[in-house]
């Protein structure tokens, strides 16, 4: 169990929409219950459509749940002094673009009631963290995709919140900007703070995250930490490097093969361990030369393909499901949480 | 109250940076000035005349006004998805509300006020004197503004601008038809028509609030009438209010 105090607690929540003409039932959450302990770093994936945002969107108050509830800081997500800690960035977000960059600001700043010496201070500094400071007098009008997208991080740490929900943070970045965000995203887990974000980026994610959930069509599929989830899929595939083979045989194990990693007479290829004894069989009786096997270290991406693979025959959430749910395949069933400390 | 009035000075703000607001006001200024023109054609009135179009352009230009920005206003935060972030701040959905319909009214009140202002000149340089008659209709007409300002902020808590346009149009027609609609009701035979006119009555009777004639032929305005159309405005305002807070707090911002 982790010893720290749990910042965001899940329980059993789940939502419902009525669409179209003849109130058609969509479930975009189903039954999703998960903890965020505080000083972590907690990444949230699922392609789209998985139900990300209207998870994030439930604990922002912005949508009401069917059932469960969402606290943070121990307390209802909706109640204001959980939102006075709370720290938010929309996907994709538009912000009053007939205000200046310090101006926006300040607005949001007002609504935390902060006073205006220390406002000026935090502005300022905001601004600057986030390299926008030639930009600050200017209307957000002006901004690009890349600075609207800076300064809507800058709001969202305008009251020096304890927690940051920050809905697709790198989107709309260039690698320089990604960066940045990276290290803001550092500095905030140093300083004590616990960030929550959703992200298609899986790179950025494995750099940054001390733990990820994966959600598909509504439903949590896998919790825990990377370490540990990744150790669940060392020793899925092997790498072969071998030499020897004329090339129609080796156009028959690339068939075999999951991908390519140096093509040629000396060649390197990866197979899932389920088609290896098959390979190895063929490579020796075509009189191959084996020259090494290396059990492969699984990777983010691996395991988010795999649990989007493993659930795409399931309806998806914006098929009518007025009619009874489908039993839920085998691996669907709520996952146990791997313990950070295991 | 500090959140609210936040919000309310953001709004006012967005709205005066707003081109369109601009061009309705450059029009409402050309035909107090045409007043003047028109006056001056017409024989022995023309004071009357100044007088009278004066109102009605106070009046007509200020629902346009309040039609314009309540529609539009609470639409286009969320619309523009700016609605997001500010309810994810801590803030109340009512102080949202609350927080654009002042906004909303400080735009209108300031252009009426400038409308107003040029108003009392130009009957100033006419007559020598103004009347405080002329101010008492000025005011009922604010009130019937505020009045359709929070009708609009209802119907644009739980529906589409184009939709919330053509419903508070539709009951500020109805409003001024009032006595008309009063007439009818005593005279129809037909049930269905009998009860569309009986709900209508129940819908604010803005012909209280529309003294602009009376005004302008010297009729003197009691100040208990006064009284009862201001308290009478006030209740339909604090009840489309809170009927519009109430289903804004309810609604999923998908």
């Amino acid at each position: 169990m982790n010893a720290q105090p749990p910042i965001i607690e899940i329980q059993h929540l789940s939502k419902e929409f009525r669409i179209g003409f003849f109130r058609k039932r969509v479930r975009a959450v189903r039954d999703l219950s998960l903890t965020v302990h505080q000083g972590e770093i907690f990444g949230f994936l699922g392609p789209n459509g998985a139900g990300k945002t209207t998870t994030i969107k439930m604990l922002m108050g912005l949508i009401y749940p069917s059932q469960g509830q969402a606290k943070l800081f121990g307390i209802p997500s909706d109640d204001l002094r959980a939102k006075a800690r709370l720290g938010f960035l929309p996907e994709h977000p538009y912000f009053y673009d007939y205000l200046t960059g310090l101006e926006f600001l300040n607005f949001y700043a007002r609504l935390f009631g902060i006073s205006s010496s220390i406002r000026s201070v935090r502005v300022e500094r905001l601004i600057e963290q986030v390299g926008l400071s030639h930009a600050r007098k200017l209307p957000l009008r002006k901004y690009s995709k890349g600075m609207i997208q800076r300064i809507g991080i800058a709001q969202a740490l305008i009251n020096d919140p304890d927690l940051v929900i920050l809905d697709e943070p790198m989107s709309g970045l260039d690698p320089i900007g990604r960066k940045d965000v990276r290290d803001i995203i550092f500095r905030l887990r140093d300083s004590g703070k616990t960030v929550f974000f959703s992200s298609h980026i899986l790179q950025d994610v494995e750099m940054l995250c001390d733990r990820v959930a994966i959600l598909t069509k509504g439903q949590l599929r896998k919790l825990g930490t990377l370490h540990d989830l990744l150790a669940e899929l060392s020793g899925l595939k092997t790498e072969i490097t071998f030499s020897g083979l004329s090339t129609l045989d080796l156009e028959q194990l690339q068939r075999l093969a999951d991908r390519i990693v140096v093509p040629g007479p000396r060649a390197t290829l990866v197979f899932p361990n389920e088609r290896l004894d098959e390979a190895v069989r063929l490579l020796l009786q075509k009189g191959g030369k084996l020259e090494s096997m290396i059990p492969l270290k699984g990777t983010l991406e691996d395991l988010f393909v795999q649990q989007v693979h493993a659930t795409q025959d399931e309806p998806s959430p914006l098929q009518d499901e007025s009619s009874a749910s489908p039993p839920l395949p085998e691996n669907t069933q709520p996952p146990q949480e791997t313990s950070r400390d295991a | 109250m500090h959140k609210l009035l936040v919000i309310a000075q953001n709004t006012f703000r967005e709205a005066i940076r707003d081109k369109i607001l601009y061009s309705i006001f450059f029009f409402a200024f050309l035909l107090l000035l045409a007043s003047l023109a028109l006056g001056e054609l017409s024989l022995g009135h023309h004071i009357k005349v100044t007088k009278d179009l004066g109102l009605s352009a106070i009046s007509f230009f200020g629902i346009l006004i309040a039609i314009f920005t309540g529609v539009s206003l609470v639409h286009k935060e969320i619309d523009k998805r700016t609605l997001y972030t500010l309810l994810s701040k801590p803030i109340y959905r009512s102080q949202f509300v609350l927080g654009k319909y002042f906004g909303m009214l400080l735009t209108a009140l300031t252009q009426l006020a400038l409308l107003t202002a040029l108003f009392s000149l130009l009957v100033l340089y006419q007559q020598k004197y103004i009347e405080s008659a002329l101010f008492q209709a000025i005011l009922l007409y604010w009130m019937e503004i505020m009045l359709v300002t929070s009708i609009a902020l209802f119907f644009s808590s739980f529906t589409t601008p184009f939709f919330s346009g053509v419903f508070t149009f539709s009951i500020f027609v109805i409003g001024r038809l009032m006595p008309e609609i009063e007439i009818l009701l005593k005279r129809t035979t037909n049930p269905l028509i009998w009860l569309l006119l009986k709900i209508s009555t129940f819908l604010p009777n803005l012909d209280y609030l529309n003294i602009g004639q009376r005004v302008v032929h010297q009729e003197s305005i009691p100040f208990d009438y006064m009284l009862s159309s201001v308290t009478y405005t006030t209740l339909y305002i604090v009840l489309f209010l809170f009927f519009g807070s109430l289903l804004f707090s309810r609604r999923d911002f998908i």
